[in-house]
């Protein structure tokens, strides 16, 4: 690709505490707010059998209270200062991040601080029982009274073999959800919720200083976990080995096509090439499998195809498309895959290169205006690849994909390494 | 670990990024809005006259056009359009509001001139292949199969037709109904566009890192100088006409069966009000106190007390006419009658019981707080000041938004939630109508029961 005049670096400083925590820091001042993000290195992949479901459930706990704030308390006193926050659970990781008006960045600090050393002692088992209902709850909500709101948990179990730590999906079974106990949450907290298994990252409108010296001050009396353990291992013993084929018959209004594919990890310079031919294929309506499935042959009412990086073992490429009333189920498997492995045989046009470089760039400035996303993205690379200055190369990375690596990229969608799942209306739904 | 919680440090100054006006030759406003520091720029022309002036036969036929508009024009079909358009890294998108047809891009601020030559081409002259118009019928009647299937979103519809009368636009769907989607033809969308153009003043809006003085220049030189300037202005329909009042008896409740759910969506809802209501910002501030806010009145005892949802939320949704206010949640089937009870409560609870200073304080702190966080980005800039200048309102009222959200008092938190009281209740819930809809009649409700999906 052409090369262009890029983004100014981010300006990231960093300093550790000596019980290990991770402080970065970016200074911007386009707004009177800053956004305050911590990762845990710690995920769905390291629950133990019996207990899935229980990191994204240690999450929802988090927010119940420690020894200076009250039961709930957390959300609503961001609230009450004028600010947002949320947390996530995913297989590699869990995030906790605020954005506030920037003169309340040492509540934030603080509050963080308080759960960390403290959460213990506002554990009770009429919360744990409480939030139980509430994520069995947002089960119910998000996938399993949903039409397709199953699809991604039949994906990765497919695609991960019994036994590996991906195969299980976060938001767990109702059965193990059933199961946990205080004594879970005790293990699970002393286990991996300490300074050095965390990156802390404030981005805005904020004095560095002042915030090396909040963060010393809060966060430096906790101790450093001497036990942290080492995360299961993710080594995929053997490939997919030839296509892996499941039909669900299931209450929804038309047949739905997912495909799901294994590709590099999150380290692998390879993936960055995943990630174009994804666009390539299904990024808006100028995109190959939009114009052929939804616009020329009309087989699909949408198609979509995404990356999602993992660190060990495969990342996975996720694809889906609803069938057309009307349209013919075989064909739409089949010209989906057709579209994939022309990309392989055939490889992107040059102007193909030239609209996904300048998407590229302009997602990236769209990014950077974004202080949530910027601290959520140098959490990222801290925690999961060591390198948060990864973040001032992603553009860069990105232009630097040539087509023949596109194309190389592409013979990931070879029948091989391919997981198919059909969701079909079931009789009398 | 210090038991004592920081107070703030010293608050910043906050302003809503300073707008300028300039009207073109031809009489089209242009409101520029520059950003520095945000080199990703928003443009949005707005077509006024919406979907609130549709009839029920005519329904969702600004929709269509909208859709269609980005199948090219007079230099660009379907498919060049979207290789120019991403060419200068931008994406355009249409969309019809009830209030007008929005055609907005996102683009780098240097390649804006490219951008507005893509908008005036098709806002001027869209192709509207008829081979497009049969596609975006067949995907949009697939797509209301969909919404059907979708316990939320049938919900959600059934709730906001119970609310207006049958004749009444914002009762509908913008999207269209069945019978009206099917009855779409090219000749209906292309009458559509002629009135569109004709209906009134059209209004630009540009936000990003920019000279003003420079993109006014930029859109005089442009394609877009050649938009008529306006006419004579948009007839407005009854589109917020409410429906008749229920036969007295218990509360009404329709269950849409849906056999085998595990959750029950649950919708409470009534009649709201105008965004032109003086009291807009004493409805915010109820609706943040009553399911707005994480620690609301209605999420804390749903979720936080009783463990029934993941979630409850209510609130107003703000248009020209007097837009619904809609309770939501969904809840595990067997606590359906408790959930929907305590729902309802909950929403009536500030006459009873009035909001407390520090539930009015928390309300107004997040509201101003939140203000500057939704603004970092050019595009919620200038979609907000397009949606404010259709309706008549200006710049200004983003400039007094945090002190009229300070000014809101606990008095005026209850006047609102006494005007909600004088409008019809209607209730809504998609579940297995087998386990819930004994329980509910025992409870005093009036239920009808109907498929969720209609044979």
């Amino acid at each position: 690709m052409a090369t262009r005049q890029l983004l100014a670096p981010l300006p990231i400083h960093e300093k550790r505490l000596a019980n290990g925590l991770r402080i970065i820091t970016v200074v911007d001042r386009t707004a009177p707010v800053a956004a305050v993000n911590i990762w845990y290195h710690v995920g769905s992949k390291d629950e133990r059998p019996g207990r899935t479901g229980f990191a994204h459930l240690f999450e929802h706990l988090m927010f119940q209270g420690s020894e200076n704030v009250s039961k709930a308390e957390h959300l609503s006193l961001v609230e009450s200062i004028g600010g947002n926050a949320n947390a996530t659970t995913w297989l590699d990781r869990t995030n906790y991040f605020a954005t506030v008006p920037a003169e309340w960045v040492d509540l934030i600090l603080w509050m963080e601080a308080d759960r960390l050393a403290t959460l213990l002692s506002g554990l009770d088992q009429v919360n744990l029982d409480n939030q139980r209902d509430v994520v069995k709850n947002e089960k119910r909500s998000s996938y399993d009274n949903q039409p397709y709101g199953t699809a991604y948990l039949e994906i990765f179990a497919l695609a991960y073999p019994v036994g590996h730590p991906y195969h299980h999906p976060t938001i767990g079974s109702m059965e193990d959800l059933d199961a946990a106990s205080l004594e879970d949450v005790r293990n699970f907290f002393s286990t991996w919720y300490a300074p050095n298994n965390a990156v802390l990252t404030i981005v805005g409108d904020i004095d560095e200083a002042e915030i090396y010296a909040s963060v010393e001050k809060y966060f430096g009396g906790i101790p450093a976990s001497p036990t942290l353990p080492a995360h299961p291992d993710l080594t995929l013993a053997q490939p997919l080995s030839g296509e892996v084929r499941k039909t669900v018959m299931d209450k929804v209004p038309d047949p739905r096509l997912h495909l799901a594919f294994r590709a590099p990890v999150l380290a692998d310079p390879d993936l960055e090439a995943v990630g174009i031919a994804t666009q390539i294929l299904a990024s808006g309506r100028g995109s190959r499998l939009y114009r052929r499935l939804v616009r020329d042959e009309q087989l699909a009412q949408d198609v979509e195809l995404s990356l999602l990086p993992f660190v060990g073992g495969a990342s996975l490429i996720v694809g889906g498309a609803t069938l057309r009333p009307g349209a013919d189920q075989d064909r739409l498997e089949r010209t989906f895959i057709e579209e994939l492995e022309r990309l392989a045989s055939e490889g992107p046009t040059v102007v193909e290169m030239q609209r996904v470089a300048a998407l590229v760039e302009s997602s990236e400035l769209a990014e950077r205006t974004d202080l949530e996303e910027i601290a959520d993205g140098i959490g990222m690379y801290a925690t999961l690849l060591n390198d948060p200055e990864r973040i001032n190369r992603d553009l860069e990375l990105a232009l630097a994909v040539t087509a023949e690596q596109v194309q190389r990229a592409a013979a990931l969608f070879a029948a091989e390494n391919r997981v198919v799942l059909w969701y079909l209306p079931a009789e009398g739904a | 670990m210090s038991a004592s919680r920081p107070g703030p440090g010293t608050p910043r100054a906050y302003h809503f990024p300073r707008a300028f006006e300039h009207r073109t030759a031809n009489g089209i406003r242009i409101i520029a809005v520059p950003m520095p520091q945000r080199p990703l720029a928003a443009v949005q022309l707005l077509l006024p006259g919406g979907a609130s002036s549709e009839s029920a036969a005519t329904s969702g036929s600004t929709a269509m056009l909208a859709r269609l508009l980005t199948e090219g024009g007079a230099q660009h079909n379907a498919e060049e359009l979207v290789e120019a358009t991403e060419l200068l890294g931008a994406s355009l998108a249409a969309e019809a509001g009830w209030e007008g047809v929005v055609i907005g891009a996102s683009v780098p601020a240097t390649r804006i001139a490219g951008v507005l030559e893509l908008i005036a081409e098709i806002a001027l002259g869209p192709s509207v292949p008829e081979r497009e118009v049969e596609r975006g019928k067949a995907l949009r009647l697939a797509s209301i199969e969909q919404a059907q299937a979708s316990p939320r979103a049938r919900a959600s519809e059934a709730l906001i037709a119970s609310i207006y009368r049958d004749d009444a636009a914002y009762g509908r769907p913008i999207a269209g109904t069945r019978e009206s989607v099917a009855a779409i033809t090219r000749e209906r969308l292309m009458q559509r566009h002629h009135e569109l153009l004709q209906a009134a003043q059209p209004i630009l809006v540009l936000a990003g890192e920019f000279d003003p003085t420079e993109i006014f220049a930029c859109v005089a030189a442009s394609a877009l100088a050649a938009l008529p300037g306006g006419g004579a202005g948009v007839a407005r329909a009854n589109a917020d006409m409410p429906a008749a009042p229920g036969a007295p008896g218990g509360p009404a409740l329709l269950i849409l069966d849906r056999p085998g759910s595990v959750q029950s969506e649950l919708r409470v809802g009534r009649l709201g009000r105008s965004r032109l209501n003086p009291q807009f910002h004493a409805a915010l501030v109820h609706a943040e106190i009553v399911g707005g806010l994480f620690g609301s009145r209605l999420n804390r005892v749903l979720r936080e007390e009783k463990g029934y949802t993941y979630g409850a939320a209510a609130g107003f949704d703000f248009r020209r006419g007097r837009g619904p206010f809609t309770m939501r949640t969904a809840v595990e089937t067997s606590v359906t009658v408790p959930a929907l009870l305590e729902a309802r409560r909950q929403v009536e609870s500030p006459l009873h019981e009035p909001v407390t200073q520090s539930e009015l304080d928390d309300a107004r702190n997040y509201l101003r707080g939140t203000f500057p966080l939704r603004f970092g980005a050019a595009a919620p800039v200038s979609a907000t000041v397009a949606g404010l200048s259709v309706i008549g309102l200006n710049v200004e009222e983003l400039d007094r938004y945090r002190d009229a959200v300070t000014a809101v008092d606990a008095a005026a938190v209850t006047q609102v939630a006494l005007d909600l009281s004088h409008e019809a209740e209607r209730i809504v819930v998609v579940g297995d109508a087998a386990q819930i809809a004994e329980p509910l009649r025992a409870e005093g409700f009036v239920v009808t029961v109907k498929p969720a999906i209609p044979a």
